[in-house]
């Protein structure tokens, strides 16, 4: 492998591994409310989330793009902070990397906070527990299987990203070149057996992270 | 703790059913929840642990339930509420089941509450899924204790258990109401139970309370058709 293979698969894990650290917070807060809002707006809520996971990625890709571009509020406001461009950055494909995962990660929690029912919610109030010690005592350790589960899959799903992140982040290598866009620039240029390599390390890191996951899920909590 | 007054239910609204219960049921005694399925028995008895919003009035000795808009948080009411099948914690061995109810965490309060219910040795180490139905009663009795309660709710403890084991929790629910002087409601089907360990009774349908007083002379001179209904069901039985 060279520098520059090895600087995509770095890159690469570090933009999975923010990916899932941001996430965790967002999909227990997303995946608690979905799971026991009474809600009238709820169904819309999960069509919304589950978007970027049935769009086609160049489609969200060019949302994000616009929505994140010099051009857009959010765009101009990170420039007034950081000085530079969201877009074509690594914190824009974490951004955007964040916005397609959601789904991925939200729907196991929400249902592993379903699965949890409303029976043990009343124990778990007439045991004296207030809500927030409900949630770490009772339904947090009964809910973390389903938790680790989107997290995997995250992980999993952010290493193989392409359309998005290609079109967010371009491909800068040490900035936003990944280890999935580092294969199609090995084909772009004809060299195969540097594309096998590196799809190999690829199928290899995705293999160990789903079996984690299926031993997960037969741990119980 | 446990005042002189006891338990004052005057409720118009539970969830979403309309009903009408008014009862009270004083330190020492148990009142025994009786009617069909659906007829509201454990909606009214959610509504007292706080479980649902509620409309009526709701007193424990002094302190007033539904005080504000939604009443007392649930997790604020002392209550020993037991669930139909025992709602016991999965992930917690059968001796962590009643010491998470504890204010304080004290491993030889617990062992002792599960001692009177004839829990002791190795099972006390299981999860739930670990335990027989009768077993994961006792436990979720020996919790009910836990907080030392204002108030007992017990939602039809014996209804999954064979009728050995249901006799063994009946001795089961006799320590409890030894252990503790909380009043004590017990939604039950069954009347012959209500007779053995209810001093009072009072007749649930469609949400409204059509019959109540004490659990002998209820039982003995039906006055009510649903009354009627079910001391027939259970001459049927015998």
């Amino acid at each position: 492998m060279s520098g520059a293979d090895l600087t995509a698969l770095h890159l690469s894990l570090v933009l999975a591994a923010a990916t899932v650290a941001l996430l965790l917070p967002l999909a227990l807060l997303l995946g608690h409310w979905l799971a026991t809002t009474r809600w009238r707006g709820r169904a819309l809520a999960e069509a919304l989330l589950l978007l970027p996971l049935l769009l086609p990625p160049t489609v969200v890709g060019l949302a994000l793009l616009i929505g994140m571009g010099p051009g857009s509020a959010i765009g101009q406001g990170w420039q007034a902070i950081t000085g530079g461009q969201l877009v074509f950055s690594f914190a824009g494909i974490l951004v955007a990397s964040v916005l397609v995962n959601l789904p991925l990660m939200v729907q196991p929690a929400q249902r592993a906070f379903e699965a949890v029912g409303d029976d043990l919610r009343a124990a778990a109030a007439s045991c004296g527990l207030s809500p927030l010690r409900a949630f770490t005592k009772v339904e947090l350790p009964l809910a973390w299987p389903g938790l680790a589960t989107g997290a995997v899959l995250a992980f999993a799903h952010t290493l193989g990203e392409f359309g998005v992140v290609l079109m967010v982040g371009g491909a800068i290598p040490g900035e936003t070149a990944t280890l999935s866009l580092a294969i199609y620039d090995r084909v772009q240029a004809f060299d195969m057996a540097g594309a096998g390599r590196l799809a190999l390390l690829l199928l290899g890191i995705s293999l160990i992270a789903i079996t984690l996951l299926f031993l997960l899920g037969r741990k119980k909590p | 703790m446990t005042g002189a007054e006891g338990l004052h239910v005057s409720l118009t609204r539970a969830g979403p059913l309309a009903v009408e219960a008014a009862f009270t049921v004083s330190p020492g005694q148990t009142l025994a929840l009786v009617g069909p399925s659906g007829a509201g028995k454990s909606t009214i008895l959610k509504a007292i642990a706080g479980l649902l919003p509620t409309t009526g009035a709701l007193r424990v000795d002094r302190q007033d339930w539904q005080t504000g808009p939604h009443g007392l948080p649930a997790w604020q009411r002392r209550v020993g509420l037991v669930l139909q099948g025992g709602g016991l914690f999965p992930h917690l061995d059968a001796l962590g089941n009643v010491m998470i109810a504890q204010t304080s965490p004290d491993r030889d309060a617990a062992l002792a509450l599960l001692a009177a219910m004839q829990m002791e040795g190795p099972v006390l180490g299981r999860r739930p899924a670990g335990l027989s139905g009768g077993e994961q009663m006792r436990v979720a009795l020996a919790r009910a204790l836990a907080r030392a309660p204002d108030v007992l709710l017990l939602d039809e403890p014996f209804a999954a258990v064979d009728p050995p084991v249901r006799r063994a929790l009946i001795a089961a629910v006799a320590n409890v109401r030894r252990q503790s002087a909380a009043p004590m409601i017990i939604v039950t089907h069954d009347l012959a139970e209500a007779a053995g360990i209810a001093d009072a009774c009072a007749f649930i349908d469609a949400g409204r309370i059509v019959e109540q007083g004490p659990a002998a002379a209820v039982l003995a001179d039906p006055a009510s058709r649903l009354n009627q209904w079910l001391c027939g069901h259970i001459a049927n039985m015998c």
